[in-house]
């Protein structure tokens, strides 16, 4: 089952602040996330960054190529290379996306849209199911970002989410950012989103920031984040408590501090929206637990 | 487990029209005869209007080749500034059409770039292309290896030197050894420097590709450094690897002293990872 306790506010480890990083202590924040994928390899230069980070503070481990709606067979070596890794770093949880990826055997490197339908949810949950009995521990999937839906979709992208939490025993990573940019694209309320999925299930906030065309939005990661996803965090917070946050920021990355200061925001709206109070700067004081 | 007969069909299409090398509006009309269900788009998405069905399947056509595009950018920088972009462009365009991916790890997707060149002689040009893009290759390929230590100086001295004719030594796991045909070392240090391209010269050599620390090393092997550096990767004895430099005029002690001058070359490049004796003693 999934079970996830708070251990505050973190960003990426990206290769922009590798140097940074391997000269200075961590600050500013509690934890980071790791691209799974990017630690596949033996070792180098970002292997030593992450040795360093981890003897400092909680990583976790953020999937971009588990494709769990593939209609292809599990890739056995991607799941092999993630046990490893995670035998490695001990991440405080492992995450992935709702998505296909590719076809035929072929990979599009992206996050590809799903129906919502129980054909769908059929599929999926036993392949959950099976990548959580290799690792030997529940995971959380992500809320992806979508530019089209599907004539046969049979419910709301919700439903759809909270649906295949219950029925795999996995949590939800929910990112406020990908609510926004699918509501925007496909004209849902993120009011209505948030207010469906049980607090009960989340176990992560993604908070980042998209790139605005008019007649569509894209989810590009660049940042700051806008006051318009901000306000969905807001609501989040509200109703799901202090629940790990994440800034994303993967286009023009500014300097290590610039990203922190993003992370610095989240703590203060989550102090206020909590506790109507709001902390100047560092880190969390609660208690890091583990996920079991 | 049931086969999900419709998402497979859903994928299968969605698939042929992000991948398709001209986008999705060229796609429709080769398409429909292929998945005659695919045709209109708002046959399988929700979407107000055709046009806007397909401007939004573009997103993620675009996204596909723009993200593989990007990654082997940033991987074969070298190459990418030689060719110019239209003509890299063109390049990844007509490689991800032959050669979709098929592994997990995005940045291994123009793993296969140098040997696409070779067979591709319309993108090799100039034909020194396919070697940097070999060169670029290693020294990313190295970069991910396995880190380690090396042989210091002080370690080799605490050896006495009456033991050192049965000295054994390994060299580090993370380098690769390429045969090349043209001088690209030049090309690759010129894009370093943002000079302009010298001319590259047709030249049969080996290039020694190695990681130090997390620096990234290269440099030509040739003569008899070459052939020393053979019986370091057999594990030769140093007395062996004398033998290499005992040239006509058998001068044992001139000999010793080359050996040693290339023995030294190793160590300060930190190519040597450790040393023993033939009685089992090792310093690691």
């Amino acid at each position: 089952m999934w079970d996830v306790k708070p251990i505050g506010h973190g960003i990426g480890l990206r290769k922009e602040h590798f140097s940074h990083l391997y000269e200075n202590p961590v600050t500013g924040v509690d934890w980071f996330e790791v691209i799974s994928e990017n630690y596949f390899a033996d070792g180098g230069f970002p292997w030593a960054v992450l040795e360093k980070v981890r003897a400092q503070c909680p990583v976790v481990m953020h999937g971009v190529s588990m494709a769990i709606g593939n209609t292809d067979p599990i890739n056995e070596l991607h799941l092999n290379h993630l046990k490893k890794l995670a035998e490695r770093l001990e991440p405080s949880w492992i995450s992935d996306h709702i998505c296909w990826g590719g076809y035929g055997g072929h990979n599009s490197h992206d996050l590809l849209p799903l129906p919502y339908t129980e054909e769908t949810l059929n599929h999926i949950v036993p392949r959950i199911q099976y990548v959580q009995e290799a690792l030997g521990r529940a995971m959380i999937f992500e809320n992806v970002s979508s530019y089209v839906t599907f004539q046969e979709s049979e419910m709301t992208e919700w439903e759809f989410v909270v649906e295949l939490a219950r029925r795999s025993g996995s949590g939800i990573l929910l990112d406020v950012n990908n609510i926004y940019v699918s509501a925007r694209n496909h004209g849902f309320s993120t009011q209505e989103y948030l207010e469906h999925i049980p607090v009960e299930l989340v176990g992560q906030f993604h908070v980042a920031g998209h790139t605005d065309y008019g007649e569509y939005i894209i989810d590009t990661h660049i940042g700051p984040t806008p006051d318009a996803v901000w306000d969905v965090y807001r609501e989040a917070v509200k109703r799901f408590g202090p629940i790990p946050t994440l800034i994303e920021w993967d286009e023009k990355i500014p300097e290590y501090e610039a990203v922190v200061a993003e992370s610095t925001r989240a703590r203060q709206i989550q102090q206020e929206v909590l506790y109507g109070t709001s902390s100047e700067s560092g880190t969390s004081t609660e208690t890091v637990l583990e996920v079991h | 487990m049931e086969r999900p007969v419709n998402l497979e069909r859903l994928q299968r299409q969605f698939w042929k029209f992000i991948s398709a090398p001209e986008g999705v509006e060229k796609a429709i009309e080769p398409l429909s005869k292929e998945e005659p269900d695919s045709v209109p788009l708002r046959n399988w998405l929700k979407m107000e209007t055709e046009a806007q069905a397909v401007q939004r399947l573009n997103i993620y056509a675009n996204a596909y080749f723009y993200r593989i595009h990007d990654v082997i950018k940033s991987n074969y920088e070298h190459l990418a500034k030689s060719m110019g972009d239209t003509q890299f462009h063109n390049l990844i365009t007509s490689f991800l059409f032959e050669n979709p991916s098929t592994v997990h790890d995005v940045g291994k997707v123009g793993y296969t770039i140098p040997e696409y060149l070779d067979t591709h002689p319309e993108y090799n040009k100039p034909v020194w292309l396919s070697d940097l893009a070999r060169m670029e290759r290693a020294l990313r390929e190295i970069f991910k290896m396995a880190n380690h230590g090396s042989l210091s100086l002080e370690e080799l001295q605490a050896i006495p030197p009456e033991q050192w004719g049965e000295l054994r030594f390994e060299v580090i796991p993370s380098y690769i050894e390429l045969e090349l045909s043209y001088d690209v070392q030049k090309a690759y240090l010129a894009s370093e420097q943002d000079q302009p391209l010298p001319e590259i010269e047709e030249k049969q050599h080996t290039l020694l590709v190695w990681r130090e620390g997390f620096n990234r090393r290269h440099g030509v092997l040739e003569g008899l450094e070459k052939q020393a550096f053979r019986c370091l990767q057999q594990q030769q004895t140093f007395g062996e690897i004398c033998a290499v430099f005992f040239g006509e005029d058998e001068d044992l002690t001139a000999a010793t002293q080359q050996a040693f001058q290339v023995l030294l070359g190793w160590l300060n490049d930190k190519l040597l990872l450790r040393t023993w004796l033939d009685t089992g003693e090792e310093s690691e």
